[in-house]
């Protein structure tokens, strides 16, 4: 038999022989992977961050939400107090504009104004009237500058201007508006119910509480409303900016999962 | 054909491994863990030991999977990692000495013959047998084919002292195989 190179042999053996590991061998090598993955791989480490992230945003946002919506009923509460308010002048109005009507009618119109007055229209008109002591004096310091009797240089215009603010203007002109109503209407028709006349006063009521309410010539803005505008907007943006930061940590998550098991 | 076709499905099982994908690790594993324990059991001792240096190679594999470029063969690449891990164990343990010995001068590689083949095991005995340095050496020059300059690189050692211990190595296994002769056949 011819001799066999030992080393020659040795390699031939060895090269090609294998040695079957225990059953234990892989469990121990996954869970070394497993912590070989989770403290060098950042990634892991910013899923765990993201997760408790989205779970404090969570919580915030919960707390945030009530906490507006108590905020959301104050500001409703408020809201509806000036309104209440603006409805208590409404008749105050009415009889300050019978008052100025049927003064400055009195005054400036000829026998036709005389013979509306005269009328039962205006007996009910008048009985409705309840002077109001902020309105009487502007009325007669009106008819006094227009008679004339008072010299200007007695009176500080500009303080007079300041004071018959715009809302005063345009309440005069509603009442010149309903006078003129009220003399077509005689003249049409010979006489002018009282069911027309309140009819009229009612229209030129409301145009001039919507006019109150509304405050647009006057430039005054409501702090209130604006307000509550404007923290409406930040909840909007700030609650999207959520949902939003949700929703892609969701994604992150769900992606990191299934890669894990497979 | 069908060493490309395996070549591709490597190269798709270690796309996924690389990406931490544990059932592509796991094949992986399956395919090679037999080959690498046996390689690492030729450097130690005892397989308990053999098996534990094995998982460290394979830790060391999965981790680096990366820096895998498909430059020559995967199995080379894993072997030469458990090479090293097995080294690194043998230093730790600190029976990787290389005293210095009178190095051999013009010493010259004789090829030792034996009359009939030996069993693995057999082999595997006579191995054991060795000095840990005269072993790795021998291991490293005979059966993985290390030249004497890589070995003295990877040893830090060098190349006169890597072709001592293969002296030393070789000697000692003629002893052993002679003295084994003779008990079996009755002759040298």
């Amino acid at each position: 038999m011819e001799p066999v190179n030992f080393e020659e042999h040795i390699r031939e053996k060895l090269q090609d022989r294998e040695l079957k590991p225990s059953e234990a061998t892989w469990d121990q090598l996954s869970s070394q992977l497993d912590q070989e993955m989770l403290s060098n791989n950042p990634g892991w480490r910013w899923m765990a961050i993201a997760a408790s992230l989205i779970g404090i945003l969570l919580m915030i946002t919960m707390v945030f939400n009530t906490s507006e919506m108590e905020n959301a009923d104050n500001i409703v509460e408020e809201n509806t107090i000036p309104q209440e308010s603006s409805d208590a002048p409404s008749p105050k109005l009415e009889a300050s504009e019978v008052v100025l009507a049927t003064q400055i009618s009195e005054e400036n119109n000829t026998k036709q104004n005389s013979e509306v007055a005269t009328t039962k229209e205006d007996v009910v008109i008048e009985e409705k009237i309840k002077p109001q002591q902020k309105v009487a004096p502007l009325v007669e310091d009106l008819s006094r500058l227009e008679e004339g009797d008072i010299a200007k240089e007695d009176y500080d215009t500009n303080k007079l201007k300041e004071t018959l603010d715009e809302s005063a203007l345009f309440m005069n002109n509603k009442v010149n508006e309903v006078v003129a109503s009220v003399q077509a209407i005689q003249q049409k028709n010979d006489s002018v119910t009282v069911a027309e006349v309140e009819a009229l006063l009612a229209t030129a009521n409301r145009e001039i509480a919507n006019r109150r309410i509304l405050e647009s010539s006057t430039s005054k803005i409501d702090p209130v409303m604006l307000l509550s505008d404007v923290e409406k907007e930040l909840e909007r943006s700030f609650r999207d900016k959520v949902f939003k930061i949700l929703g892609e940590g969701f994604e992150q998550v769900r992606t990191a999962v299934a890669e894990r098991n497979n | 054909m069908k060493l490309v076709s395996l070549h591709k499905n490597y190269q798709k099982l270690i796309s996924k491994a690389a990406a931490g994908n544990r059932k592509a690790q796991h094949q992986i594993y399956e395919l090679f863990a037999p080959k690498m324990l046996s390689v690492c059991r030729q450097y130690l001792k005892h397989m308990e030991e053999a098996e534990a240096v094995m998982l460290s190679g394979f830790l060391k594999v999965f981790t680096r999977l990366d820096s895998f470029k498909g430059e020559g063969s995967f199995e080379g690449w894993i072997r030469r990692i458990m090479v090293n891990e097995s080294i690194s164990r043998l230093r730790q343990n600190k029976n990787l000495e290389f005293r210095s010995e009178q190095e051999i001068e013009n010493s010259m590689d004789h090829a030792a013959y034996i009359e009939s083949a030996m069993e693995v095991e057999e082999i595997q005995k006579l191995i054991d047998e060795l000095a840990d340095g005269y072993r790795t050496v021998f291991i490293l020059y005979a059966v993985e084919g290390y030249k004497h300059s890589e070995i003295a690189e990877l040893l830090n050692i060098s190349e006169n002292t890597s072709k001592t211990q293969l002296y030393k190595a070789r000697k000692q296994l003629q002893q052993h195989v002679s003295a084994q002769n003779k008990l079996n056949y009755g002759t040298r």
